[in-house]
């Protein structure tokens, strides 16, 4: 047999043409009612199995026209649909003359055994000659009924979906906002904890008359203080793991200038981001360093200045062989230099903690660093540095109740 | 209570008894007296009625139905005290809320003495 094939779609045209030609029928394919019928008219196949909805011309047009034409009319029609499987549907199939309906989908076998059974039945009852066609007004009729009802079927289906839609959209937002809330919760209680700790601190300082201690207390103190204030900056940063190094470095210093009036403190940073693996240890390091200067360079009310200068200095390719910026943060003052007894490098002398925590920082960025004495007779500490690699955060276990590992 | 000559009298409010108590001692020792403290907002109503003080080192972030905030405005509003806004949250996302004639500053967790003694200073000087 030739058997005509009409459907919009492309997938269901392929698996339709392999069953037919499966059974040893020739196939010819069209993609709308319009072609079929220019198809029909062509090649006068023996058999027309149709989809129903269809752009340009459907199913049910199709197969009106087909069965206005003499020529055509004989030719057995098949609807193969999904949309259309109404009662309605159907009955206003078979009385436009189509020989038999097939509900999309079905399996290719089945699917042939069906068109079978309907090409018997209908040779049997003499239904394909004998049908005649309705009257135009009472096709029109059921036909714009069987539309209307498709049409708001599926405008229900759309309205459906966009209620689902905006209903996913809403719980997205709501989840966002939960996340957001939660952080920011979490920075408020880290914040407290510290101003406790800090308390703590404030409170053991005063039970203490020794001014030694009392300074390790205020310089501890400050060292919190400098931690405290990554958070502050990733709490009002939009990625929640970057601070922006030179509002960060400012903040610092402008903390720490409001203790030594006499000391000004000029800044040379650019407009980085900085994670805060590395952002945290820098702080760390600047505030060390700036509570050195003033205790050393800058002994009773001297005056003088002080420059942090940050610069890119080249790159460098990482262990995942990407290139990496490597880093130069340089601190240098006008004061009078350090002081005779003070040897930076000798980290167990206890009156270089600073140094020595200095020391442990550089090392935390893999940095390295240098002491110089400048030509205005101050100290110039310079670090260079690459950011510290990407954490790779193991995922969570989760843990079932039947699991005993 | 001291009963030496005060720089002024501050009502702290509060929830953590540890903060509360190194405020006291630092207020102290910077010359200012206190109040008994508040650990809510209505607690911080009813002290400011009853014992007039000169400011108020408000947390805004309070256990209890009125937050920090709200509780400087009904300070304000009724007795003409103003408040110092010490708390965790960043001074950028409350300034639309906090900011105000009730408001005589911010001062953001964790601070240093200083910076607190500082801000009381500016609160309390006359001649602002």
């Amino acid at each position: 047999m030739k058997i005509l094939i009409v459907d919009d779609n492309a997938d269901d045209r392929r698996v339709l043409r392999y069953t037919v030609e499966a059974q040893g029928h020739k196939v010819l394919l069209a993609e709308h009612g319009e072609q079929g019928l220019a198809m029909a008219e062509q090649h006068k196949p023996d058999l027309i199995i149709s989809d129903a909805l269809m752009p340009v011309m459907d199913g049910f047009r199709f197969l009106r026209n087909l069965k206005q034409k003499p020529s055509l009319s004989d030719i057995p029609f098949i609807f193969y649909s999904a949309a259309y499987r109404e009662n309605q549907d159907v009955q206003l199939a078979l009385s436009l003359g189509a020989a038999g309906y097939i509900i999309k989908p079905i399996e290719p076998p089945t699917f042939w055994k069906e068109v079978e059974q309907i090409l018997a039945n209908s040779k049997a009852t003499h239904r394909l000659v004998s049908q005649p066609a309705p009257e135009t007004s009472e096709y029109f009729k059921r036909y714009s009924q069987v539309v209307a009802t498709k049409l708001e079927e599926k405008v229900r289906e759309l309205e459906w979906t966009l209620e689902e839609r905006a209903r996913a959209e809403a719980n997205l937002q709501r989840a966002l906002k939960e996340r957001e809330v939660l952080i920011h919760e979490i920075h408020h209680r880290v914040k407290n904890n510290l101003q406790i700790i800090i308390s703590l601190m404030q409170m053991q300082a005063n039970y203490v008359t020794d001014p030694v201690a009392r300074l390790a207390f205020k310089e501890n103190e400050t060292r919190v203080l400098s931690m405290a204030l990554v958070h502050d900056k990733l709490y009002q940063s939009l990625r929640l793991n970057q601070i922006r190094i030179a509002e960060y470095m400012r903040s610092l210093v402008e903390e720490l200038a409001s203790t030594k009036p006499n000391v000004s403190i000029e800044l040379d940073i650019p407009d980085l981001s900085f994670d805060i693996d590395t952002a945290i240890p820098c702080g760390l390091i600047l505030n060390e360093l700036i509570m050195n200067t003033f205790r050393y360079a800058f002994p009773e009310n001297r005056s003088g200045h002080i420059r942090v200068q940050l610069r890119t200095s080249g790159t460098i390719s990482n262990a995942s062989g990407q290139p990496a910026p490597i880093y130069t943060l340089t601190v240098s003052d006008n004061g009078i230099g350090l002081p005779g007894h003070i040897d930076p490098k000798n980290s167990n002398d206890p009156k270089t903690l600073g140094f020595r925590l200095i020391a442990i920082f550089v090392h935390q960025l893999h940095g390295t660093s240098t002491y110089e004495s400048t030509d205005a007779n101050g100290t110039e500490f310079s670090m260079t540095f690459s950011p510290v690699l990407e954490r790779a955060i193991p995922a969570p276990i989760v843990v079932d109740g039947d699991s005993h590992a | 209570m001291s009963t030496s000559p005060s720089k002024g009298r501050i009502l702290i409010v509060d929830d953590e008894q540890l903060i509360v108590a190194t405020l006291e001692m630092s207020l102290e020792q910077m010359g200012y007296s206190t109040t008994a403290p508040a650990s809510t907002g209505e607690e911080a109503v009813k002290i400011a009625a009853s014992d007039n003080p000169d400011l108020v080192l408000m947390d805004i972030n309070l256990p209890g139905a009125i937050n920090g905030i709200d509780a400087a405005k009904m300070i304000f509003s009724r007795f003409r005290i103003r408040s110092i806004f010490v708390s965790g949250y960043p001074h950028s996302e409350m300034a639309s809320l906090a900011d105000g004639p009730w408001s005589r500053g911010y001062i953001t967790k964790p601070y240093s003495l200083e910076r607190l003694q500082s801000a009381i200073e500016v609160a309390l000087d006359p001649r602002a």
